[in-house]
């Protein structure tokens, strides 16, 4: 359960951008995240609206786009995803592969209410 | 009331990503070689340092992370180096910003390695970076062969695997060939061990990788 942490590290990053822009109201967030990162979206959604309480984001809807894995071979360039990452490339044999999604954590963008003449 | 949207595309643990550089740079401008050791509770973990500790030639300091109590640290107290406990009050990993602490209270001179004990468990510790040169997974065969596939993140991401309790084998159902057959097809790269705590059989072979490391991380240093 270390989605309360994610929260925390969230609202770190977006309260002062907030603060920094004048938004007064978030409507929606977008997040990425990837599928080896262990997140249990409902317990986010759920630590989320317990912890932004009382500040710009308290109703903000949180939307997770889940990213699958992908990997690449350094060897073959062979590309494959799946839903358990591979020690091995499935070509070639190498042990020479690069996981290149599945480990986002990324906050992709925000929707705010505009804010009059303040907007931008 | 209309909206907009506003591009961002930032990682969510962007503070936490700068005090485990910052941690990274430590450990690099003094030559110290970072391991993460992560298992759940009653792998080993502590058991596995006391053993290192017991035989080690090289100079060595721990971090103990745990939810309450200073009994791990008082066990590497024992062995005469810098034990630092952390107790995270419920808190289920360690994060960076919480070993950053540690370093206020830590004597860094003439250390060659920092072994971190995090918090015992097997998801959450996998997913916070602190620092750390290497992750250990720290896993007993008491705890059955089907945790590497059950938990992939840990065992894709970690740089050597330590199988302990080698010694309860004759004991307990434990597939060994499947257990070692699932880490090596999430991660054929990993440093394999199998450890017996009782008689230390198997330690010689982590300590000489764990001074191979050591070595090969002064040296890219000197490069």
């Amino acid at each position: 359960m270390h989605e309360m942490s994610l929260v925390e590290a969230l609202l770190d990053s977006l309260l002062p951008l907030c603060a920094e822009n004048k938004w007064e109201k978030v409507d929606r967030i977008h997040l990425r995240i990837g599928s080896l990162r262990q997140v249990i979206p409902e317990a986010l959604v759920f630590c989320f609206q317990t912890a932004s309480s009382g500040t710009p984001l308290a109703e903000a809807a949180v939307e997770i786009t889940e990213i699958g894995i992908r990997q690449k071979c350094d060897q073959c360039g062979l590309e494959w995803g799946g839903e358990i990452p591979l020690g091995r490339c499935p070509g070639c044999g190498s042990i020479e592969v690069a996981t290149t999604a599945g480990f986002e954590l990324e906050i992709d963008s925000l929707e705010v209410f505009e804010n009059g003449n303040e907007a931008g | 009331m209309a909206t907009k949207r506003v591009s961002l595309i930032q990682s969510v643990m962007a503070a936490d990503e700068r005090y485990a550089a910052r941690i990274r740079s430590v450990m690099k401008e003094r030559g110290i070689l970072l391991l993460n050791l992560i298992g759940s509770p009653g792998a080993g973990k502590t058991t596995l340092l006391e053993e290192t500790l017991k035989r080690c030639r090289f100079s060595a300091a721990v971090i103990e992370g745990d939810v309450a109590t200073a009994r791990d640290a008082e066990r590497i107290a024992a062995f005469g180096v810098p034990v630092i406990q952390i107790n995270t009050k419920g808190g289920c990993h360690l994060e960076a910003n919480l070993v950053l602490r540690a370093f206020e209270s830590l004597q860094f001179d003439k250390l060659d390695v920092l072994f971190i004990e995090n918090v015992g468990n097997l998801v959450c510790p996998a997913e916070f970076d602190l620092g750390e040169d290497m992750k250990i997974a720290v896993c007993s065969t008491a705890e059955g062969a089907d945790k590497p596939l059950k938990y992939p993140h840990l065992f894709h991401t970690c740089s050597a695997v330590v199988l302990t309790k080698k010694d309860l084998l004759p004991y307990i159902r434990f597939d060994r060939e499947l257990f070692w057959k699932d880490v090596e097809s999430l991660n054929a790269k990993a440093a394999k061990f199998e450890i017996d705590n009782l008689s230390g059989d198997g330690i010689d072979a982590w300590l000489n990788t764990v001074e191979t490391w050591l070595k090969q991380k002064r040296e890219t240093q000197r490069a």
